[in-house]
């Protein structure tokens, strides 16, 4: 019996962000400028931090999860950042072991779709920009990235290949990159599986990554060299989060009543939904995902706000005005964003007056029911089995 | 009737009558031209513009949807009103904001609390979300245990201020 991913070996190399960075150091591939391993040496740091230059950011080398990390603008604070750091770390995890990197500032999240066979040929499948986050957390996805020239794809696709050939990678997996102001990158991680937004991959390639993966895993030669990778029209993700934006989008779990499904040209529609069904409290809110597709970027903006629009879902509150507000403002529109684009721009998605008593005067159209009443169709509530709904086996 | 919505409260009469919405909202006085498309959708005209508005309701809510915009109005019933007109500074219910679990309670039955400190903290969908106190005063019930699950609105935890 196969597993359908890579070797165990490259799994746990790359599952750990110290040894992964000093994999790639020893390989020459480009990581944030900073300390190699930890240190308690204050002396040390401040030399260091003079020599990548401010803002750095302390980290804790044990750490994760954001705890121990600090912030350093001014050289004055680096040793109270760094003691604190280290108290937290103890607390945290039990280590004080510290180390630097330089923070980079608003970067662009840009990640590389890689595949390698058992055979050492690996290619990349080119870049996916994911820079509109929040909490750490991807919401819109988008390839070709704006500021991508062929230059640039091709010299970060390269190291991408290299960095799977430094960690023996095997199977399809994403190499992620920070791109700073001047565009230089640095390589962040590796994530060694298929990942959510994987269809904006497959609709500009026309390459099926799922069906890749067990192919590889057959222990079949990849069938793509990499001139063979085409890159075509525009594609955009948005993923549809049972959240409530009036409630710092907090999960919003609930009893979907209505559910309609955006369809049409250029439309892709992965979803885990219907109607009667009972939004559950143990996972991830992610609903769906939405995906559109045009000849260029601007094409493929205009059919996701519509498609947005017409995807309707009452009974459990989405954050779909919000991702609305992001793609109807002006620096989305021209390219220029980065991981703090929800912050820098605070998008407001407050529905205007006009619209709320609009909602307001059509909900008095529905008074409370009768106590004793049940809706018709709601006497069970469905959970989803994908089990019972799997769709078409193919034969190898 | 009456709903709730963003710690507001409206109070709305709504009718159809030839292809007009005549409704009243807190006093205030609105038309719209309309149409019905079927049970749960209308066509609905907002300062000139046509716009599909999705209506559904539960035993608890109502949720509408227009041009994207989803909301969630929460009926009061006329007891439930006079609790919120009567609302007692000296005592605060505190509820669950969402359908979840409780991770950790921070206090104790009989401690004495401040204004905005923290004291449970709620697992949901991945998420935690900590609860705070809004006045000062002493824990008089703690209604749950942790890891236990819990509804929303459920009242988890009640203080008294001191007299």
């Amino acid at each position: 019996m196969s597993f359908i991913g890579p070797n165990w070996q490259s799994m746990k190399l790359l599952g750990s962000k110290v040894q992964s960075r000093i994999t790639m150091i020893d390989a020459g591939i480009p990581v944030c400028p900073g300390m190699k391993g930890g240190s308690k040496d204050f002396d040390e740091f401040e030399k260091v931090a003079l020599e990548i230059g401010l803002p750095v950011l302390v980290k804790a080398s044990d750490g994760g999860g954001g705890k121990g990390m600090r912030i350093v603008w001014k050289l004055e604070e680096l040793k109270p950042a760094v003691e604190a750091a280290m108290r937290e770390s103890i607390s945290a995890f039990g280590s004080d072991v510290i180390f630097l990197e330089k923070y980079i500032q608003s970067p662009r999240h840009i990640e590389f779709q890689i595949a390698c066979d058992k055979y050492g040929n690996a290619i990349h499948l080119n870049e996916r920009e994911c820079s509109i986050q929040r909490r750490h957390q991807k919401i819109i996805e988008e390839t070709p990235s704006a500021i991508m020239t062929p230059e640039l794809r091709q010299k970060m696709g390269e190291i991408a290949v290299r960095v799977a050939k430094a960690a023996n990678y095997d199977n399809i997996g994403t190499v992620e990159f920070l791109l700073d102001k001047d565009l230089n990158f640095y390589f962040l991680e590796v994530n060694a599986r298929i990942q959510v937004e994987h269809p904006v991959t497959e609709l500009t390639t026309g390459i099926d990554l799922v069906k890749m993966q067990v192919k590889i895993a057959n222990g079949e030669k990849l069938q793509y060299s990499q001139s063979d990778i085409r890159q075509m029209g525009h594609a955009l993700e948005c993923r549809i989060y049972a959240e409530d934006p009036e409630n710092n989008f907090f999960p919003s779990p609930g009893l979907i009543n209505f559910f309609q499904e955006p369809k049409g040209i250029g439309i892709r529609y992965d979803n885990g939904v219907k109607q009667g069904y009972e939004v559950p409290i143990h996972y991830d809110p992610i609903l769906a995902k939405l995906i559109t597709y045009g000849a260029n970027r601007e094409e493929s903006r205009i059919r996701m706000i519509n498609a947005l629009k017409e995807n309707v879902i009452l009974g459990a509150k989405t954050s779909t005005a919000f991702m609305i507000e992001v793609l109807k403002h002006p620096e989305y529109i021209k390219g220029n964003i980065n991981t703090n684009f929800l912050q820098d721009y605070s998008i407001n998605a407050k529905p205007s007056e006009p619209i709320l008593d609009a909602a307001l005067a059509i909900a008095g159209l529905k008074p409370e029911l009768p106590k004793q009443r049940e809706l018709a169709n709601n006497n069970s509530s469905l959970q989803s089995n994908p089990w019972l709904e799997i769709g078409k086996w193919e034969l190898y | 009737m009456d709903i709730k919505y963003q710690n507001q409260n409206y109070n709305i009469n709504s009718k159809i009558e030839d292809g007009t919405l005549i409704s009243t909202i807190n006093g205030k006085n609105l038309n719209y031209k309309i149409e019905q498309i079927n049970e749960n959708s209308y066509y609905v005209w907002i300062d000139g513009k046509k716009n599909v508005a999705y209506v559904t309701n539960d035993k608890k809510s109502v949720f509408v949807w227009i041009d994207g915009v989803s909301f969630k109005f929460d009926y009061l019933d006329k007891e439930h009103l006079n609790d919120l007109e009567n609302t007692n500074l000296n005592r605060q219910e505190v509820v669950a904001p969402m359908p979840g679990s409780v991770v950790k309670i921070l206090v104790e039955l009989g401690q004495q609390v401040q204004e905005n400190q923290p004291l449970i903290i709620i697992e949901a969908m991945k998420m935690e979300t900590t609860l705070y106190s809004q006045i000062a005063g002493k824990i008089k019930e703690i209604n749950c245990k942790e890891k236990e699950q819990v509804d929303s609105d459920k009242v988890l935890i009640i203080i008294e201020k001191d007299i």
